[in-house]
């Protein structure tokens, strides 16, 4: 093969090779060759031997230039500001270093190398995602100012890392990037993210090419680079190892030879791989094999086999429906505060737990997508969005849906979510065409699109349509291929609006036939105003299955419109040979039989109390809730709190308190009392009236609760807020890690006079002093319980904590007592 | 290298304080639930690495404390070792924990449980491999116990390409992230009482 002669042909040729017209052979491992070469303990950070042992770097480099490498690595896979901490070098010297080494070389191409920062991002870790972008761009600025032709992000296992690796390098320089990331032989990164989620979401970020590096061999690598094929919007980039590494003595070894390797390597041509070289174990021997094949080739380059189609991911899943089928994926609409007081009162506290037991009530009833709406008025969406996002993700594993009218919160939970989102949503206004359809593109999302604009929602299907038709043809222009895309067409109640029923439902039609593109539906709307809404809201969603309806917005536990669903899975063939159709009916068929009760006489309001107190002992949830609920026809609120709950609750702690009762016992009988709570709360609310449970102690009982700096052990502290909570006590859980300043900060906005903080480890147990001596500087009048493993009283004392809990338990009678003193 | 844990309910039982209370079967079933849930979800994995050893010493890198030499003090070699339940455990207890606290704490028992047993089969893995090149190994030894601090996790972590090959981390206390994760080292010895015996039975 020709190979290019002048710096303008090098310009031109890994544009090629960027568009997949050209193979680009990269160099081999730098690690092995430094290895062999007996430097790797000169420094901590190899990258320095750029600076200490130029000469010896630059003969690698050589090397792998002689077997004929288009393009050159820098040495600079650790070179970031976390890596370099204390070597007192910077990040632009190393990288400058590096880059005329591998120049001096005489690479044709130089590709800036940036490495995975080492630390975890959070909320596994403690990084932020905004302190990885700005390590990361200071890489990518350091990696053009030393005149890289290109930047190669390497060796990623977590998404979100690479997701802000990426971002860096797009927004801080004119560079190309390639991204590649490394997976087990279980197919997935550490974090559970797949090939082909990788390749979906960081080519349509921007990525000129995504691949896969490091961990395996070739003839492991194979399957993850076809899968990457058939997401991948770009060219494919595969380096492997020489073989699956052995490790012996803490040295890695492989031990493929050259031309095994390169007969392994070169199938991968065949998938779509255009940029193509060696990454632990290989050698300049291994290079020069596989440069003899890539010329035997010529130019018979392959683009990767795409199969288009909607696709929204998480950094574990995906929800996918090829352009060519019809696939129905449900998008669960409950995380929503409006209409919702429990969600709303959360997202007021900062507790945002209830979110994610909304999310994995969805998930269980078996949802596709979730959207996450977290509009509250008053409140700080995007700050919430972002939170709610970050807080799921690190939960549960199924796309989102991000959920806002406002571009900034949008945009500010589109940049940290790992993994490619569906945004809901634009409309056709002009505003919003020119405000969320580049957030779209350039994190590379889905939009949905909503039929309506400046002179709101048209009647009939062909004005719908129209505004459908401008936002693809906007979306188009964005950026965003009309895989990209899916069209709400707006469902409106029957009740004020009959006529236009029809028009939607004929609008879903004309949209999927003439646009190609996919179709969303917020279903419920349909039936506001009217009576059995479930009843009109199933007959709606199938008529809209049948005009074609791709995605409908429903809520999943509602099982009749889960069960419409399913039904329409099986008609549309999407459930294959019914499977899961006759699992579930036939599991639920099984369920009513057993559950078929006989006849009882109706029990006395005597009988419900006791057995409601022994449900509680039990810790049973489900009929504590529905005892409470037959008790409140006979008994007023505070009899059956005051007369029930409260007894009940402290004659278990007292069992607890002499061994009766272990602790999973206390806590299913605390927990179950809350559900017994909250039928007591929402029938004082349907009854209108007030009643003395534990809201109204709200603002006087307030306790700050965190496990100290450092510690991410909470479910100790999540036990004792439980047992708070249940009496009556308002707990604001700061969670896990948390700094003393943020607690202080949280005790002078909350005015909380009582602080609970613990700490599991002996490590941990310092913080907890700082904590409060902080506490006893900024808020003198707090007082401060502790608990936790590895907690004694006499440490307790000696850190200045007024109280010492020595259990959960234990810590409601200090909080009783102390409250009860002031 | 895959390891093929279930979660043990005795030891679950045991870290949530069980000692012979009466039970609903209500919550019996929860616990039940939780664990199976745990092993459909988790894939618990693990690596090692063996040193040379003298004088109690591994040769390669420093260990802290005087403990750990006792411990390997007639070992020839030794085997670091790493396991986790992967990020995916941090998940499975973050999202149950936030729909009920009672079966998050017995969720967090679950993955303990599978976690030391996940250690047992590293265990028993590294013990074979002992026995083939005719070494008998000491019990585990993880830092944190006796004097050898937590302050060496990141040593062990690299020692057997942990952070590599498992993504197992450590923060700023030390501790490993994902948290159910173990880290340990266990020395290899010869008997020589068999080897005297050998070397009597061919005489």
């Amino acid at each position: 093969m020709l190979q290019p002669q002048s710096k303008h042909e090098y310009g031109e040729f890994l544009k090629a090779a960027l568009e997949g017209r050209k193979i680009m052979l990269m160099d081999g491992g730098l690690g092995t060759m430094i290895q062999g070469a007996g430097l790797n303990t000169v420094h901590a950070v190899p990258d320095l031997l750029n600076i200490t042992h130029g000469s010896e770097i630059c003969d690698i480099h050589r090397a792998y230039v002689i077997a004929g490498s288009d393009c050159i690595t820098t040495n600079t896979f650790s070179t970031n500001s976390i890596k370099l901490q204390d070597t007192g070098f910077s990040v632009e010297e190393v990288f400058t270093a590096g880059a005329n080494l591998a120049r001096n070389a005489g690479a044709k191409i130089l590709a800036g190398d940036i490495g995975p920062l080492g630390v975890l991002l959070e909320p596994l870790g403690s990084l932020s995602f905004e302190a990885a972008y700005e390590v990361f761009a200071e890489c990518a600025i350091a990696a053009e100012k030393a005149e890289c032709d290109l930047i190669i992000i390497e060796t990623m296992a977590d998404l979100l890392e690479a997701k802000a690796a990426l971002l860096a390098c797009l927004e801080n320089t004119s560079l190309p990037v390639v991204a590649t990331m490394t997976f087990g032989e279980d197919g997935r990164t550490f974090m559970g993210t797949t090939p082909a989620i990788a390749a979906i979401t960081l080519s349509s970020m921007g990525a000129c090419a995504v691949g896969v590096n490091c961990s395996l061999g070739p003839a492991e690598m194979i399957s993850a680079v076809s899968e990457m094929s058939l997401h991948s919007r770009c060219p494919l980039v595969a380096q492997p190892n020489a073989g699956m590494p052995k490790l012996i003595e803490g040295q890695t070894r492989f031990d493929i030879n050259p031309a095994d390797f390169a007969n392994a390597t070169n199938s991968m041509l065949d998938l779509g791989v255009s940029i193509i070289g060696g990454c632990c174990g290989t050698t300049p021997e291994h290079i020069s094999a596989l440069r003899k094949l890539i010329d035997i080739r010529e130019n018979e380059v392959q683009l990767p086999k795409r199969m288009q189609g909607f696709c929204v991911t998480s950094a574990q899943s995906k929800a996918f429906i090829p352009r060519d089928e019809n696939l129905v994926l449900t998008i669960g609409e409950r995380i929503n505060p409006t209409g919702n007081k429990r969600l709303r009162e959360a997202l007021r506290s900062d507790n945002l737990d209830p979110i994610v037991a909304e999310a994995s009530a969805q998930i269980k009833a078996g949802v596709n997508i979730l959207d996450v709406n977290v509009g509250v008025a008053g409140l700080d969406e995007v700050m919430l969005l972002k939170k709610a996002v970050q807080l799921l993700q690190a939960s549960v594993s199924i796309p989102l849906q991000l959920d806002s009218s406002n571009p900034d919160a949008l945009e500010a939970a589109a940049r940290i979510y790992s993994g490619r989102p569906l945004i809901n949503s634009v409309n056709g206004k002009e505003e919003s065409l020119q405000a969320v359809l580049p957030i779209a593109a350039k994190y590379g999302c889905c939009v949905l699109g909503l039929t309506l604009d400046e002179n709101g929602i048209p009647p009939s299907a062909e004005g719908r349509f129209a505004i459908a038709k401008r936002i693809v043809e906007r979306a188009s222009l964005a950026g965003l291929s009309k895989d990209d895309i899916a069209i709400d067409c707006l469902v409106m109640s029957v009740a004020t609006n009959q006529n236009e029923i029809r028009e939607i439902l004929r609008c879903i039609t004309m949209v999927k036939e003439k646009l190609g593109v996919r179709t969303a539906l917020g279903v419920s709307n349909v039936s506001f105003g009217m009576p059995e809404r479930t009843l009109l809201n199933t007959t709606f969603l199938a008529s809209a299955f049948g005009a074609g309806l791709d995605l409908p917005i429903i809520d999943p536990t509602n099982t009749s419109y889960s069960n419409t669903v399913d039904a329409f899975r099986v008609l549309n063939g999407q459930d294959e040979d019914s499977r899961d159709f006759v699992s579930k009916f036939t599991q639920q068929s099984d369920c009513t039989t057993n559950s078929q009760s006989t006849y009882k006489e109706k029990p006395s309001a005597q009988e419900l109390e006791q057995e409601l107190i022994d449900c509680i002992y039990a810790g049973r949830r489900e009929p504590v809730a529905n005892l409470t609920r037959q008790l409140l026809t006979e008994k007023d609120a505070i009899t059956v709190i005051n007369n029930i709950f409260i007894p009940a609750l402290d004659e278990v702690g007292l069992r607890y308190e002499k061994g009766s009762f272990f602790l999973p016992q206390l806590m299913a009988s605390a927990e179950a009392v809350k559900f017994g709570f909250d039928i007591v709360k929402q029938h004082e609310n349907d009854c209108n009236r007030q009643c003395s449970t534990a809201s109204d102690q709200e603002n006087t009982n307030i306790i700050v609760l965190a496990t100290v700096e450092g510690d991410i052990h909470d479910i100790g502290k999540n036990i004792v807020k439980m047992l708070l909570e249940n009496y009556g006590f308002s707990v604001h859980d700061l969670g896990r890690d948390v700094s003393p300043v943020k607690v202080v900060e949280a005790v002078q906005e909350t005015g909380a006079s009582l602080v609970g903080l613990s700490a599991l480890m002996t490590t941990t147990a310092p913080a907890m002093a700082k904590t409060i001596s902080l506490l006893a500087q900024s808020v003198p009048d707090a007082r401060v319980m502790v608990g936790g493993a590895v907690i004694t009283p006499e440490f307790a004392s000696e850190i200045g904590a007024h109280y010492y809990a020595k259990d959960a338990a234990a810590s409601v009678s200090i909080a009783r007592e102390f409250f009860s003193s002031i | 290298m895959q390891l093929d844990a279930k979660v043990n309910k005795r030891a679950t039982l045991a870290y949530l304080g069980y000692r012979g209370q009466d039970m609903s079967p209500e919550l019996l079933s929860r616990l039940d639930e939780i664990a199976l849930l745990c092993e459909e979800e988790l894939k618990p994995a693990g690596v090692y690495s063996v040193f040379e050893v003298a004088g109690g010493r591994i040769l390669t890198f420093d260990l802290p404390g005087k403990d750990i030499i006792y411990h390997l003090k007639d070992c020839e070699q030794a085997a670091i070792m790493a396991l986790t339940l992967g990020a995916q455990s941090e998940m499975l207890i973050r999202r149950i924990s936030a729909e009920s606290p009672v079966d998050g704490l017995i969720a967090d028992a679950c993955c303990s449980s599978m976690t030391e047993e996940a250690a047992r089969l590293l265990n028993c893995e590294i013990t074979m491999y002992a026995k083939s090149e005719s070494f008998i190994t000491t019990r585990r030894y993880s830092p944190g116990y006796g004097d050898l601090s937590l302050d060496c996790q990141s040593i062990v972590l690299d020692a057997c390409w942990a952070d590599r090959t498992l993504g197992i981390h450590v923060n700023e206390s030390n501790m490993l992230i994902p948290s159910k994760s173990i880290t340990a080292i266990i020395g290899f010895y010869k008997d020589n009482s068999l080897e005297d015996l050998s070397v009597a039975t061919a005489e």
